[in-house]
């Protein structure tokens, strides 16, 4: 009798139920086995894409880290000014603030070595595109002379730690709260006024 | 059980927790670790969960009693020994560990938020203390602090995870910059003496 062939599965359905698997299970628990019984293949029909889940948890991460900053990019380029930009921008970061991707990540880095390299490429898109902004609204006469790549590396660094304590529920810290602390921040840091929308867009 | 012997199996316990996590060791790993009898490790800890919380639990008190203990002469001095506490300590490891056990499990998000609400709590008192002597100017001590907590962990993990640009001297800037904004006043970076004969 001849062999079957194994079941197909794309790129893009193993990154899909890595997402969901991370989220229900976390990364700790997570195993390519599972994941190829998650979608009804065979493992090495997942193993050919993926050598290990930490590379499903980073490939879901530079999805997200992408989709976000076009999305940061969409929303921002038909603003006038460089302070309405920033603005823009730390909404987006406070209405997605789910960090779950992102403390799975940081956990799966501290043992390591391609996962910290990883994750450090997306601290640092991230960190660039907010240092892009302060650099334009300082030639713009917008912002103060604080250092960009300070300021970006200091909001960025608010955002991963206000996403994560909202994220785990943490009472003290909403979406609404972590704007506003995150605005507050930045216009004192850049000597700037912008303004919060009365709401957050779902 | 004497307290040298707990010491000694904590211990052990942070550097397996360190190497694999809140929960890739047994209570056999943490014996053959801490070179004791497993069964006295049963008797002492009712589990690893509880091994792992005792852990955190002493490395924070140990973090807040340098805090605490540290001399100061006003209010800003004791902002800058707060952050300087995390600098050459910024190991924050356990706390990645908790918060990944948050996602998922109460007791971790428990766990979080008690040891959560009693940094801020110091840090509120800090600021408080600076309102009350003038030194400070802020509309919402409590948000204020959570903002200097949250900002405080968040540089903390980055340097944990060997960012590239949270080196600690950025860190300690950093925040200095930031307590700085948000406290209304120049917190000034401590002269750093030299070293004899260097």
């Amino acid at each position: 009798m001849a062999e079957r062939p194994l079941p197909k599965v794309g790129w893009g359905a193993i990154v899909g139920a890595g997402a969901a698997a991370v989220k229900a299970r976390g990364i700790g628990a997570m195993t390519l086995e599972d994941l190829a019984a998650d979608l009804g293949v065979d493992t090495a029909a997942v193993s050919y894409w993926f050598a290990d889940p930490g590379q499903v948890l980073v490939a879901v991460m530079e999805i997200r880290m992408n989709w976000f900053l076009d999305e940061a990019r969409a929303r921002m380029s038909p603003l006038p000014t460089q302070s309405e930009r920033l603005r823009e921008f730390l909404e987006l970061s406070a209405a997605d603030h789910d960090a779950t991707y992102w403390i799975e990540l940081w956990r799966l880095s501290s043992r390591d070595e391609p996962a910290r390299r990883s994750r450090q490429a997306l601290a640092d898109a991230y960190r660039r595109t907010i240092a892009g902004i302060i650099r334009a609204g300082q030639r713009t006469g917008e912002f103060g002379t604080a250092s960009p790549d300070k300021v970006a590396l200091i909001l960025a660094t608010l955002t991963n730690g206000l996403a994560a304590s909202a994220t785990l529920g943490d009472r003290e810290v909403s979406p609404e709260s972590m704007l506003d602390a995150l605005l507050d921040t930045a216009e004192r840091l850049l000597s700037v006024k912008l303004d919060p929308r009365a709401a957050l867009e779902p | 059980m004497d307290t040298d012997f707990r010491a000694s199996v904590l211990k052990a316990a942070e550097d397996l927790i360190r190497e694999r996590g809140a929960e890739g060791w047994s209570m056999a790993d943490l014996a053959a670790r801490s070179d004791q009898p497993v069964e006295d490790l049963q008797a002492e800890f009712e589990s690893e969960w509880e091994v792992f919380c005792l852990t955190i639990r002493r490395d924070e008190e140990r973090w807040e009693s340098a805090i605490r203990e540290a001399s100061y002469k006003d209010a800003k001095e004791r902002v800058m020994c707060l952050l300087e506490a995390c600098v050459p300590d910024y190991d924050w490891s356990f706390w990645i560990e908790l918060w990944s056990a948050a996602l998922r499990e109460e007791r971790a998000r428990q766990l979080r938020d008690e040891l959560d609400q009693r940094f801020r709590a110091l840090v509120e008192e800090i600021v408080q203390h600076g309102v009350d002597t003038g030194e400070f100017v802020v509309d919402d001590v409590r948000s204020t602090a959570v903002t200097i907590g949250t900002l405080i962990d968040a540089m903390a993990l980055q340097a944990t995870l060997g960012d590239t640009t949270v080196r600690p001297n950025y860190m300690f800037d950093a925040c200095v910059a930031v307590s700085s904004a948000l406290l209304g006043t120049q917190l000034t970076m401590p002269k750093r003496t030299e070293p004899e004969g260097g």
